[in-house]
């Protein structure tokens, strides 16, 4: 066998080795140089075509402007003439005329406060699958998600109004219209805005970073602590009432503040938590919340909420109701790593006999890593309500939260930029009661 | 004294490897975020300009509701844009703006135009506009605030 190295080293012939060594290495060198050049040949050949065709068609776009602009100053002129109509009447080239080619009034389009009539941006979410699990009486099952219909409107400059409604499955097969969210907002500046209706409460990250669209998370369905009432959720998740939020002149801090104050929740089983209609007491939920983003590592994102209601029951018992959140949470093209904390602390009010006080705390992490269009993920929720508990362990009160905990494993694959795919396991234990496994598809879009 | 011939191959390689990775440096776009002359916006540092295409700073100095222009999808300067101040991609893009509408943050992506002549046909109509050029494209109808390679 050849030892090149070594012959290279100690033969005899070795200057003529170098030299024929020297000689082909040139050779190569010239050689790929002269297909770099021809490559870049081709290339600048191709990119003076494409910088050609670029030219051609904003030419082209510009003479279509003018002849637009053209054709409106004709109508104008029939109803009556304008300055402009009068010029291009004169004798001569009409398109010389034309010259100053006045851009059209752009800002009455993007400026609402021109406009008679406002529009309306329409978005639609959506998602449909299928779930299987081996939990004793409980089937496997196609099923139909959420239809969201989601819409925005300027009414002016600064106010507009966001409405989000909701088609979904009741238990009965029948299907339900739920009016999500329905705002007002008023946009001051980038300091203070101002918005009245009703909202998803700013408690932790999750909710109001995801709200009702499937498609946005990355994930089946929501950790066990963000549920919505329809599917076991405990938390406040959505209120009437109103909102005020904007960012903090903090620097590269990035500082933002949300300050909520609302009906609360109905405690009764069987009701809409969020009290649309009235509040059945005097007192109101407030809720504030701080968050940062700082601009020193984009997609980080660091913040604290507290939440503060009056529980009032058939009873007459009050309970007060503290839920403090905390997340950490970083965000970018390939990464997603999502972690919250919360604690809730039920405590009876003053008219209460045993003046006794229970936690509930909860927590999820979140990771996923993108590899093209696919995107594994991991997820682990643990939530943890006293037996004895008095609004979260209560039958009559609603679905008893108790101790739910356990690993979900998934892979989303993302079809276009607007629709998805993902398949999910979860193993979930559960205080008192024998843990199961499930196995979810989700189809879901958005546009 | 073959040594040097040797020598004098290697160097000649590795001048070209240095000439190569030049040139693909020299193929990037400049791009220049500008705003009409009429704007008497200061220069910006990457991060305001960031936070503004992004929909967090939403008015200049004066209280002005600030217009953001883009390019349309497939502008090689848009791509620029992408990279160096939104750090995305174009699905990202999508969905960030998808999802903005959603939380009630923004009310809308940014203006899509076709053109860069559309785009200064843009910002001489409007004073609170901004937007972006190659370096060639830019003239004096527009101020620039920023330079991104």
């Amino acid at each position: 066998m050849p030892n090149f190295a070594k012959d290279t080293v100690t033969s005899s012939r070795s200057p003529r080795h170098v030299l024929v060594y020297g000689g082909a290495l040139a050779l190569l060198l010239v050689l790929n140089q002269t297909v770099t050049a021809s490559a870049y040949a081709d290339d600048q050949a191709h990119a003076g075509e494409r910088e050609a065709l670029r030219r051609m068609n904003e030419q082209i776009q510009e003479l279509q402007a003018k002849v637009k602009e053209l054709e409106a100053r004709l109508n104008d002129g029939k109803g009556g003439a304008s300055p402009g109509a009068v010029e291009s009447n004169a004798p001569g080239n009409p398109l010389a005329k034309v010259t100053p080619p006045v851009a059209p009034p752009f800002e009455a389009q993007e400026s609402p406060e021109n406009n008679s009539a406002p529009s309306v941006k329409l978005h639609m979410f959506g998602d449909v699958g299928y779930e299987a699990t081996d939990q004793k009486g409980v089937t496997n099952s196609f099923y139909i998600g959420t239809l969201d219909l989601f819409m925005t409107g300027a009414l002016t400059d600064r106010v507009s109004v966001l409405g989000e409604v909701l088609f979904s499955p009741n238990a009965d097969n029948s299907f339900g219209v739920d009016v999500e969210r329905l705002l007002l907002q008023y946009k001051q500046n980038d300091y203070f805005n101002f918005s009245v209706g009703r909202y998803h409460s700013s408690i932790g990250y999750y909710n109001t970073a995801f709200h009702q669209g499937a498609w946005f998370q990355t994930t089946v369905d929501r950790p066990f602590m963000y549920a919505f009432d329809d599917s076991g959720g405990f938390l406040p998740l959505q209120e009437v009432g109103m909102t005020i939020y904007g960012q903090i002149p903090s620097g590269r801090l990035g500082l933002n503040y949300v300050a909520e104050v609302g009906n609360g929740s109905e405690h009764l089983f069987g009701a809409d938590p969020a009290q649309n209609f009235r509040d059945d007491n005097n007192g109101k939920s407030i809720n504030f919340a701080m968050y940062a983003r700082p601009s020193w590592l984009p997609g980080l994102q660091t913040g604290v909420s507290v939440y503060h209601d009056h529980l009032t029951f058939l009873d007459n018992q009050n309970h007060n109701e503290l839920i403090t959140a905390v997340h950490v949470v970083y965000t970018n093209s390939n990464y997603e790593f999502l972690n919250e904390g919360l604690l809730v602390r039920h405590s009876p009010g003053s008219n209460s006999a045993p003046p006794t006080v229970f936690h509930t705390p909860g927590f999820y992490t979140q990771f996923s890593r993108r590899f093209g269009k696919y995107r594994p993920y991991f997820r682990y929720s643990y939530v943890n309500a006293g037996v004895a508990e008095p609004i979260y362990g209560d039958p009559a009160d609603g679905e008893v939260v108790g101790r739910r905990d356990g690993p979900s494993f998934g892979l989303r694959y993302d079809m276009n930029d607007h629709s998805a795919v993902k398949l999910q396991y979860n193993h979930l234990a559960r205080r008192g009661e024998k843990s199961f496994n499930e196995l979810l598809t989700q189809f879901s879009f958005a546009f | 004294m073959h040594k040097p011939v040797l020598l004098t191959i290697l160097a000649l390689a590795l001048l070209a490897s240095c000439h190569q990775v030049l040139n693909s440096s020299a193929d990037l776009e400049e791009i220049d975020v500008v705003v009409p002359k009429s704007n008497n916006a200061d220069s910006l540092s990457i991060e305001a300009v960031r936070k503004i295409f992004m929909g967090e700073k939403s008015s200049w100095a004066g209280g002005k509701r600030i217009i953001v222009l883009m390019l349309a999808p497939g502008q090689p300067e848009r791509g620029v844009i992408l990279r160096e101040v939104f750090k995305m991609t174009e699905s990202d893009y999508t969905k960030y703006f998808l999802q903005a509408a959603f939380t009630g943050r923004v009310q809308a992506a940014p203006k899509d135009l076709p053109s860069a002549a559309q785009m200064k046909a843009r910002l001489a109509a409007n004073p609170n506009a901004i937007g972006y050029l190659k370096k060639e494209d830019v003239d004096d109808s527009v101020r620039v605030l920023l330079q991104l390679r």
